[in-house]
């Protein structure tokens, strides 16, 4: 596989990314728009002039047919502007800056943590079936799909804060510091770092606990199950029993040979729970009162701020089709088989 | 592994061979998997007490007696009061009856609208096919539980609101599943034979092809009933559902929550539970019927 082939194959991809986009714009704007009530008379209260209701409305297009507003957004977004939120009052793409770095370590973290216990869990229990470390597997699997996220964060609450006072309790992203430093990434664990603000460095990774924790445990069980049943698979096959036959260790046989044809679903696994865990954890934001992307969201809907959700559903499925293309280019390069 | 084929493993001690009848075969594949029975028991649990619930509970679901307030558990009240005095146990049972209605209305509904999307796009192909598979992949780029509350948040607060919200973010599923399963059916040697003897195609499509292709989709149909009452859980509890005074699972984790820095934790610590035991319940039961119902898989 030739490498212009391969970007070739990308820029396909990404073209394909911009319908999409556009159709999901589409369905938000379908959505928000026939929703009885207007957010004028939400923002500005019963108390304003009927002239100045007007004027609000013909500020935000609001007195425009469906499809002329639709068309007025794209406008304006191809210069890059995503309107004004009716709630914040500042541009949605700086609010969207604001909030996602937020979210993104959030879940990256959660991720982390969940890859690094699922897939070695996965693959002890492929090699060992029927074990106790099998019965593990299977537990944190089936428990994972079925707790409640919300009521999963509420008891380890209980537990770490209320009870334990080890952690500290859902206020947000530096838990008790009330140390400001100005954002140079957005994300606290690096920012505190560079600024060699160990202090704050420390209340923060605290503050990242229970939360990652929460979204981990659950985005391990589907990661866990996958690697689990591939690699009972994957071991099974002809080539394994080759190999071991040769006289290769069992370790280079499971690690070598064995997990890297198991990575392709496993991975697309990883990415599936990834962009759902990126817009859907809103539950965890709620509970934590994270300052992230979900709860922005959240607030937008209750509040019928349109440019605010329009944002978010641009953004959220935009890291979606992005993931994905990662996603794809992972698997042409990790198997021969694929071709584009 | 040519001999394992043969004898099945474990079939000379895994007690008596097959009985016949569809009955004794149903107990003797239960027998053989204590996942999917423990599956079957939470399940029948939950759809007694839906029944029998409002008759056999002691205490008035909605009956507020401040003077209770808030009392931890204890041999009255088993799973304590909530801060209005009510029965938390009495409510817990209660609310089984409205979580599972939305819950099979729900998946039925998702069920039977994603199930023709996705047959009628396998069977007929072309325009159809490329139509609705372009705007699954579409719907598939929403995160499922933002969509969830973008359409409940349209519809306004509500039981109904809550049946169409969940029902909404599985259609694409079933649609996709049947559609693959549509595929590779019609291809198969008995469509073929009944199209010879001169069935049409829509007696082919609904008598022939859409019974072979069900098991999927009831296990999927069951697996989907533990992920709803997540998401309908979900939606009620951050006010998007049913609304505060119900009886209803994620509407008392709420409502536990406003009691949170009291330390009352029975108050949702319970209806949690039984959200947990209820979704472990309906996913034991796929499971297991994944393995029963699929000939390959079963029990010999």
């Amino acid at each position: 596989m030739g490498s212009t082939r391969l970007l070739l194959y990308a820029a396909r991809r990404l073209l394909f990314i911009v319908p999409v986009l556009l159709v999901a714009l589409f369905l938000v704007f379908a959505l928000t728009r026939i929703v009885p009530g207007n957010p004028v008379d939400r923002v500005a209260g019963p108390y304003i002039s009927n002239e100045r209701r007007a004027e609000l409305k013909h500020i935000a297009y609001l007195d425009r047919p469906f499809y002329e507003q639709f068309a007025l957004y794209l406008r304006d977004l191809s210069h890059g502007n995503m309107g004004t939120s009716y709630t914040t009052a500042q541009d949605v793409s700086k609010d969207l800056r604001q909030r996602f770095p937020a979210t993104f370590e959030l879940v990256t973290y959660a991720m982390l943590f969940a890859i690094a216990v699922a897939i070695p869990l996965g693959i002890a229990a492929a090699i060992k079936k029927d074990s106790w470390i099998d019965s593990v597997a299977r537990a944190v699997s089936v428990l994972g799909v079925s707790m409640p996220i919300f009521w999963l964060g509420l008891m380890l609450l209980y537990v770490f804060f209320y009870f334990l006072d080890w952690l500290p309790g859902p206020v947000g992203r530096t838990g008790s510091a009330t140390v400001f430093i100005k954002p140079i990434t957005g994300f606290l664990t690096v920012d505190s770092l560079i600024t060699g603000n160990l202090d704050l460095f420390g209340q923060v990774v605290k503050a990242l606990v229970l939360p990652c924790f929460t979204l981990g445990f659950v985005a391990m069980a589907p990661i866990a199950r996958m690697t689990r049943a591939v690699m009972v698979e994957v071991l099974q096959s002809d080539y394994i029993r080759t190999a071991r036959s040769l006289g290769l260790p069992f370790r280079v046989v499971v690690l070598r040979h064995a997990l890297k044809n198991a990575m392709i679903p496993i991975l697309t696994i990883i990415a599936a729970v990834y962009g759902y865990a990126l817009g859907g954890e809103v539950l965890v934001e709620i509970i934590f009162s994270w300052p992230g992307m979900g709860q922005y969201s959240y607030n937008a809907l209750l509040s019928s701020d349109f440019p605010a959700i329009q944002g978010f559903v641009l953004l959220v499925t935009l890291l979606y089709m992005v993931i994905y293309l990662f996603l794809d280019i992972a698997n042409a390069a990790l198997d021969p088989r694929v071709r584009y | 592994m040519a001999i394992e084929e043969i004898v099945a493993p474990g079939s000379s001690v895994a007690g008596p061979p097959p009985v016949v009848g569809r009955f004794g075969d149903l107990v003797y594949q239960l027998r053989g998997n204590p996942a999917t029975f423990a599956g079957l028991f939470i399940v029948g649990l939950i759809f007694l007490s839906a029944l029998l619930g409002p008759v056999l509970a002691r205490y008035d679901p909605y009956g507020v007696n401040l003077g209770d307030a808030a009392l931890a558990p204890s041999f009255t009240h088993p799973f304590g009061t909530d801060q209005y005095g009510e029965d938390v146990f009495t409510r817990v049972v209660v609310a089984s009856r409205l979580d599972l209605i939305m819950v099979l209305s729900a998946v039925a509904l998702s069920t039977v609208i994603g199930v023709t999307i996705g047959a009628i796009a396998g069977f007929f192909g072309h325009f159809f096919d490329e139509g609705v598979m372009r705007s699954q992949d579409v719907l598939q780029a929403f995160p499922r539980f933002v969509f969830a509350m973008a359409v409940a948040w349209a519809l306004g607060p509500g039981v109904t609101t809550v049946i169409v919200a969940t029902a909404a973010i599985n259609i694409p599923g079933y649609a996709r599943l049947m559609r693959g399963l549509m595929l590779s059916v019609k291809e198969s040697q008995f469509a073929l034979a009944a199209v010879a003897v001169g069935n049409s195609r829509w007696r082919l499509l609904w008598r022939h092809l859409l019974p072979n292709c069900l098991t999927p989709v009831i296990v999927l149909s069951t697996l989907q009933c533990g992920f709803t009452i997540l998401e309908a859980a979900g939606l009620s509890f951050i006010g998007l559902g049913v609304r505060v005074p119900t009886a209803e699972w994620g509407v008392m984790i709420a409502m536990g929550l406003q009691d949170f820095l009291q330390g009352h934790w029975w108050i949702y610590t319970f209806p949690g539970l039984a959200i947990a035991v209820a979704v472990l319940g309906f996913n034991l039961l796929g499971d297991g019927l994944q393995d029963i119902l699929d000939p390959k898989r079963r029990r010999v």
